[in-house]
């Protein structure tokens, strides 16, 4: 996979899909528009006892992003054709879900990310390879190597995270604008 | 038109495989051919001295030495006379012109697993497809369909491939179980076929009512144009008429007439060949334009389709 912005949009189910499963990082993501298909299932990372169960859907809860993850490997390595995979959350989930997606071999049609929730990503650092999870804004103090990084656009699906480097801003935007023509 | 792009060959083999089905190894007259890769065709020109033919046929090797280029030729009912011409006077040393080299239909690298599908003659794309998946150890099957009379040249062609991964039926795709092999697959699985056009629509419906992802499915609608009732086009420049008779396509009728008219595969399924029509009703017959295009009528590709009218003006 090369680098580009992850395909966020608006999340609806794809009538051609024969099976879905909505991944979701909290339950208080909605679900996706469109009439709800008749194989559907729903998979939450339950972060309070508040969650809401919602009954007949095949609702399971997982205990955190890990746990989902692992999950999600294992079901892919099994599934079918016909499964179409939607994931909703915040920058760093998305970006987690779309790698195990991509390396089970899901394309673009089968794999949907909702628009992320919260502004975080997360961050490797193109000097020391260290990655920072939740970032919120556009520079950070790399934790590795104590380089002052300048958060760029481009997002590495096979590092899972977006690249972060020492250049001034300015040389960034320079640079961007070359290689985006 | 300026110089002509394209190799010298001439036929250095024949084989007859079955009645229809003839295998030509043409050899390279000055410098190798280009390099092609899994699923590449060529457009081939050959003839007497009385007419020319342009065909493009998937090219199912090229020797390590980049000399020679095999190809089979289907002998087609509805020929418009290219085929059946290389059926009855492709002898060796006849002299083929190889036009441009181009590939429409690659492996899909990344892909996990590889389906491959074909009825009849579309094997051909695919038999360079076996030989590299097997080198590269992919993980692949080939279902081939073909009628009773021709299973014994298909277990020919396919006899030194690996036999654990590739079948022959004679039975239709519908009464062997294809559709539950299809929803068996795994969601990796890349799915390409290729052969006539009952067979491609069969692969489309059911891929689809499976639930593959338009992303996982691969086709080649690549086929040697058939004739119709003959028409006039109206070159709108010049004012130019030129007419296209019965047994000629549109472009070919174009060619003749030294009209500069844009070109690639030669069969319906690269675009390349796309005119703007200004006037007249055009009868589609390619698998590159949408249906919002089609239904437009201001668009044809040339080499495939047809008038509906008696004439049709094109930007040209
Ligand atoms: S030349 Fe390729 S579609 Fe006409």
């Amino acid at each position: 996979m090369g680098t580009s912005e992850l395909p966020y949009r608006p999340l609806t189910f794809d009538t051609d899909g024969r099976r879905h499963l909505f991944v979701r990082e909290n339950g208080m993501l909605a679900f996706p528009e469109g009439v709800r298909p008749a194989v559907f299932e729903v998979w939450t990372i339950e972060h309070s006892s508040l969650v809401k169960v919602e009954p007949d859907t095949g609702d399971v809860q997982m205990r955190s992003t890990a746990d989902l993850l692992e999950r999600l490997v294992h079901r892919l390595a099994r599934e079918k054709v016909g499964l179409r995979l939607y994931a909703a959350g915040r920058p760093d989930f998305l970006a987690k879900v779309a790698k195990v997606a991509d390396e089970a071999g899901l394309c673009s049609g089968e794999i949907m990310l909702g628009e992320p929730v919260g502004p975080e990503r997360r961050v490797f650092c193109v000097h020391c390879d260290t990655l920072h999870d939740g970032v919120s804004g556009d520079t950070l103090m790399c934790q590795g190597c104590g380089t002052k990084l300048s958060v760029r656009n481009h997002y590495s699906r096979a590092l899972g995270a977006y690249m972060g480097g020492g250049e001034p801003a300015v040389v960034i935007a320079a640079m961007e604008a070359v290689a985006h023509g | 038109m300026a110089e002509r792009m394209g190799f010298p060959t001439s036929i250095e083999r024949v084989e007859r495989l079955t009645p229809t089905l003839r295998r030509f190894v043409l050899r390279a007259q000055k410098q190798a051919l280009p390099p092609v890769s899994p699923g590449s065709y060529a457009t081939l020109e050959f003839g007497d001295g009385e007419k020319v033919y342009k065909n493009a046929y998937s090219i199912v090797m090229r020797s390590e030495d980049g000399l020679e280029l095999t190809v089979i030729v289907r002998l087609a009912p509805q020929s418009r006379g290219g085929s059946r011409f290389l059926h009855e006077k492709g002898q060796p040393g006849l002299p083929v012109w190889i036009g441009s080299v181009a590939n429409l239909f690659p492996i899909v690298k990344t892909a996990r697993r590889h389906l491959l599908l074909s009825a009849g003659i579309g094997i051909t794309p695919f038999l360079s497809y076996l030989k590299k998946m097997r080198s590269i150890g992919a993980d692949y099957t080939l279902h081939h369909f073909c009628r009773p009379e021709e299973r014994s040249a298909f277990d020919a062609l396919l006899s030194e491939q690996d036999q654990t991964r590739v079948f022959v039926h004679t039975g239709l795709p519908s009464e062997v179980g294809l559709a539950d092999w299809l929803r068996d697959e795994s969601i990796a699985t890349h799915v390409y076929f290729c052969g006539p056009e009952g067979f491609m629509k069969w692969v489309e419906e059911t891929t689809h009512k499976l639930g593959f992802a338009p992303g996982k499915v691969h086709s080649e609608h690549f086929f040697v144009p058939e004739g119709g009732r003959p028409f006039e086009v109206i070159l709108a420049r010049s004012g130019r008429r030129v007419s296209v008779k019965a047994d000629e396509t549109l472009l070919e009728a174009l060619e003749l007439a030294d009209v500069d008219a844009p070109c690639m595969c030669r069969g319906g399924a690269c675009g390349a060949c796309e005119v703007t029509v200004l006037g007249g009703q055009p009868d589609h017959r390619d698998h590159v334009l949408t249906e919002a295009e089609r239904a437009s009528g201001n668009i044809i590709l040339t080499c495939v389709s047809r008038a509906k009218t008696d004439t049709l003006t094109l930007d040209l």
